[in-house]
């Protein structure tokens, strides 16, 4: 029971980082107009509050299910330890982003804000207990996740608010940035599999690489459906198509939901399996 | 109401799968000495485990026979592959000791070993 609510909670943390964090990662790349950055500042908050509400609730599931004794020796686990640096980082970063979502004037220090809660997971996790260039590399794989999600959840409020031509900028500049980002976090991500999974133990037979394979399937269809949208949708965008407008908010909504199974998997991934087994 | 009815999908299937992988438990005890199952003539003085990556104990409990639980102390207090639970005064009959650790990947560990203490009845010629 302990160990489901840790998933869930899991859950909510990956969707508050990377939203939250996301959010300023496309402002800082998408350039918006002033009047379109108060959407994405209420992303931040939003993810940020979630990072806030998850991280003491995860630390305290993670004490019950250590024993439920708040001992020093358990407290010493939990803190001193590479998920209570994680943990750490991620609320420090989130509450620096709830304070400043919304300060138009610095966009360098919310950048250094929205670095910290991704930068936990350099130190807890799976590839982090591998070693610190493992970890540095799910780094980068959960900071290209979160410029992605970000920059998605941008694009579907301008596709409903935006004029065509405007949309149509929008969707340009989306679209060069994300096909070296998503590059990047296949790059990551493959490099990750290769890393964790020891195949010479056929490791499609065990929980973990079968949970991954499950993983990797929804991935191929998020980009798959990414291709999509760049090479069929952004052209007849571009060329003025408004019925583009409609396919590519609809297509857009269908990548949140499998982003969103990406987070669940990974999720129960992190919290019922491991590749160390 | 799209929003709505996506999210409470998303979590009916989180809660779904769950199930599924309850049983995957993590098995990082490499060894132990006495080795679990043993049995022994009396307690011995030390109780020595030996994990396959560091880990951080935060707790070890016998339980009795008699179903009494009690905690034992352990050392070191600081992320190790090797613990070492001296003087466990483990009683006469069957006793179970249960153990949780942090690993270093975050997860929760557990486990336990067993041990049968007091010689055996010797036989009648």
């Amino acid at each position: 029971m302990l160990e489901a609510f840790t998933a869930l909670l899991k859950f909510a943390l990956y969707a508050g980082v990377l939203s939250g964090s996301g959010a300023v990662f496309a402002q800082a790349t998408q350039d918006p107009l002033p009047d379109e950055a108060g959407y994405l500042a209420r992303v931040t908050r939003f993810g940020s509050a979630l990072v806030v509400g998850a991280c003491p609730l995860i630390t305290l599931v993670l004490i019950l299910r250590l024993g439920g004794e708040f001992d020093d020796v358990t407290m010493s686990a939990v803190f001193a330890s590479g998920s209570g640096a994680a943990l750490f980082l991620q609320t420090a970063g989130a509450l620096l982003l709830l304070t400043t979502a919304s300060d138009e004037a610095s966009m360098l220090v919310r950048l250094s804000y929205a670095v910290l809660p991704v930068l936990g997971f350099a130190f807890s996790g799976h590839a982090a207990a591998v070693g610190p260039v493992d970890g540095f590399v799910a780094v980068l794989h959960v900071s290209a996740a979160a410029w992605w999600l970000g920059s998605l959840l941008y694009l579907h409020e301008r596709c409903r608010h935006a004029d065509p031509g405007r949309l149509g900028n929008i969707v340009a500049r989306f679209s060069s940035i994300a096909f070296i980002i998503t590059g990047g976090l296949v790059i990551a991500g493959l490099t990750l599999v290769i890393i964790l999974v020891d195949f010479s133990t056929d490791p499609w037979l065990l929980p973990y690489g079968q949970i991954l394979g499950a993983k990797l399937c929804v991935v191929a269809a998020l980009l798959a459906l990414a291709g999509y949208n760049r090479q069929r949708l952004t052209p007849r965008l571009l060329s003025g198509d408004r019925t583009a407008v409609t396919t590519l908010q609809r297509t857009i909504v269908v990548e949140m939901v499998l982003i969103a199974a990406v987070l669940a998997i990974t999720a129960i991934l992190t919290t019922f399996t491991s590749p160390h087994e | 109401m799209f929003r709505l009815r996506t999210g409470a999908a998303l979590l009916l299937s989180l809660a779904t799968l769950v199930p599924v992988f309850q049983a995957a438990a993590h098995t990082t005890l490499e060894s132990s000495s006495p080795p679990s199952g043993a049995t022994l003539d009396q307690s011995p003085p030390v109780i020595e485990m030996k994990f396959h990556h560091p880990v951080s104990l935060t707790s070890v409990v016998v339980v009795d026979a008699g179903k009494t639980e009690r905690k034992l102390e352990f050392a070191p207090h600081a992320s190790a592959a090797e613990f070492k639970v001296s003087n466990p005064q483990l009683a006469a009959g069957h006793n179970e000791i249960k153990w949780k650790a942090l690993s270093q990947d975050g997860h929760v560990v557990s486990g336990s070993l067993t041990y049968e203490v007091g010689a055996k009845e010797p036989k009648a010629p």
